[in-house]
């Protein structure tokens, strides 16, 4: 990946075809091997993949452009890993990109909410208010998340704001949608990240030491009346790809030593733990207060930084995760290294529908 | 109170994706649609139950007084509204909730037991500043229904 941050200069194609060249680089596996691409953009215009692969020369492969709002990361992961896995091709390339415009993502033509003034930001303060008063949670608590997430964004030097911040500079700065501030929003940062996919015969060709990916899950957002079905869509998203990510990977939540979920908002993180059975359901602000999913916690999350302190450019934050899992578990994250971390789990949801909630979650776990 | 814009041209209703409303007897209700065959209740109304799938749906009235569920106040507000914007789900009967923008302070409102009734006004203003009413919730005052 390339450093996220503002590229008002550079165009996609050239950030992004960076950030390729570098995966590429690092993987070791021949240029030549690659027999398709997957791209994940949001708003990036018609056929971006193949105008950032013609930057490097990398023509005539098939390549597949996934629009997934913030899951689309996750999901062209997922498109590549089922092309891999499913003995199509022996050699897949994975790349997010985005170049963001500023201020709020505009809403849907056709969803009513958004047209009555659901921002996005609004959608996850909602889920705030909705645990704080279920869980008693506290606007401190939720706060701590972008501190933490500061403080290991501030050790990624891929990471687009790289300061740390006090717990009152969090709480103090403009309100955005009530409880949520300025702070507890993630930045509008352009950035491209890639990975590459191989079969487990030509990974003995990589140059560094490749990770597994051991579960590869993509939901949609279904239909949930939370006042009957004891859960919102929101929640159940990523509750039902959880489990059939855990199910593949015969593994259970316990299992898992470091995580990067989708953080967008401070709420979000907090919601993904619980959703992800990272934490206890309604305590996720507590476990964030007393540093249990701080670097060298019980479970560390977002140990880059997260959205909050990498950015998040739509497309690209689920690739960028997976970058960051893997030099995780290839232990070479330096002053932000989770300890023996040899089983990691990333986690993006994205998109915001009346009736289904979020559009869609893809949940990947790598292991050494 | 009325919530008419101060304008010469006759208020513009909202596109229609926003869901319909009708005015009975001076009082604002929203039309959504039940299924047949689970009972599941959807506003706007749709034509295929999200809950089963059936496609026998009949049309139904939401009207206040309706409960307040959840709400924010949203800050950063999307073009051609008015910030601060009090906004937040009101549910008419058990499970059926409808979002909209709130006329009263966030300091009279609490979730899980404010009234709620719903009434016509300005939403936001379109490119050329004109506004565009739809329904809206405000507290519910017995008084009113008079
Ligand atoms: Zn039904």
């Amino acid at each position: 990946m390339i450093r996220f941050g503002r590229y008002p200069d550079r165009l996609v194609e050239q950030f992004a075809s960076d950030a390729v060249r570098a995966a590429l680089a690092d993987s070791g596996i021949d240029p030549e091997l690659i027999t398709i691409a997957v791209a994940s953009h949001s708003s990036q215009g018609r056929v971006a993949g193949q105008r950032v692969l013609k930057e490097l020369a990398l023509t005539g492969i098939p390549t597949i452009n996934v629009e997934n709002a913030c899951a689309g990361g996750g999901t062209a992961l997922h498109t590549a890993w089922m092309a891999v896995a499913g003995g199509f091709h022996d050699a897949a390339l994975v790349f997010g990109m985005e170049k963001m415009e500023k201020g709020l993502i505009v809403g849907n033509p056709g969803e009513y909410e958004a047209a009555m003034g659901k921002t996005l930001p609004a959608k996850y303060a909602l889920r705030a208010r909705s645990y704080m008063q279920h869980y008693g949670a506290t606007a401190a608590q939720l706060a701590m998340v972008s501190v933490k997430n500061h403080r290991a964004g501030a050790l990624n030097p891929m990471a687009h704001y790289q300061n740390t911040m006090t717990l009152d500079e969090v709480l103090s700065s403009r309100p955005v949608a009530e409880p949520l501030t300025l702070l507890q929003c993630c930045p509008t940062t352009d950035g491209a990240a890639a990975v590459v996919v191989v079969s487990e015969a030509l990974a003995r060709q990589a140059r560094s030491r490749p990770v597994r990916i051991v579960a590869s899950a993509v939901t949609s957002g279904a239909y949930r009346n939370a006042g009957r079905d004891g859960i919102s869509s929101d929640d159940d998203i990523t509750v039902r790809a959880a489990a059939k990510a855990y199910e593949m990977a015969a593994m259970k939540p316990a299992d898992v030593h470091v995580a990067e979920v989708h953080d967008a908002f401070t709420i979000g993180e907090i919601l993904a733990c619980e959703n992800l059975g990272l934490c206890p359901r309604g305590e996720g602000g507590i476990w964030a207060e007393h540093g249990n999913t701080a670097i060298g916690g019980r479970i560390p999350v977002n140990p880059s930084g997260g959205l909050l302190s990498r950015g998040h450019p739509l497309g690209a934050s689920g690739v960028a995760q997976v970058a960051e899992l893997t030099w995780q578990l290839q232990g070479r994250c330096g002053e932000r290294q989770v300890q023996g971390a040899r089983v990691a789990l990333a986690h993006v949801v994205g998109g915001s529908t009346p009736g289904i909630g979020s559009g869609a979650c893809a949940v990947h776990i790598l292991t050494t | 109170m009325s919530a008419a814009p101060q304008s010469q041209k006759p208020p513009t209703p909202m596109e229609p994706r926003i869901g319909k409303w009708e005015i009975i007897n001076g009082r604002v209700e929203l039309s959504a649609s039940r299924c047949l065959s689970c009972g599941e209740t959807f506003f706007p109304s749709r034509k295929v139950c999200l809950r089963c799938r059936g496609e026998t749906m009949e049309q139904v009235r939401l009207k206040g007084p309706a409960r307040l569920k959840n709400f924010t106040v949203i800050h950063q507000v999307p073009a051609g509204f008015t910030k601060p914007l009090v906004a937040g789900y009101a549910e008419f009967e058990p499970g059926v909730s409808v979002f909209a923008p709130i006329d009263a302070p966030s300091t009279e409102l609490t979730s899980g037991s404010t009234l709620l009734d719903v009434h016509i006004g300005p939403i936001r203003t379109d490119k050329n500043g004109d506004s565009l009413i739809a329904y809206k919730f405000r507290p519910f005052r017995d008084a009113d229904r008079g």
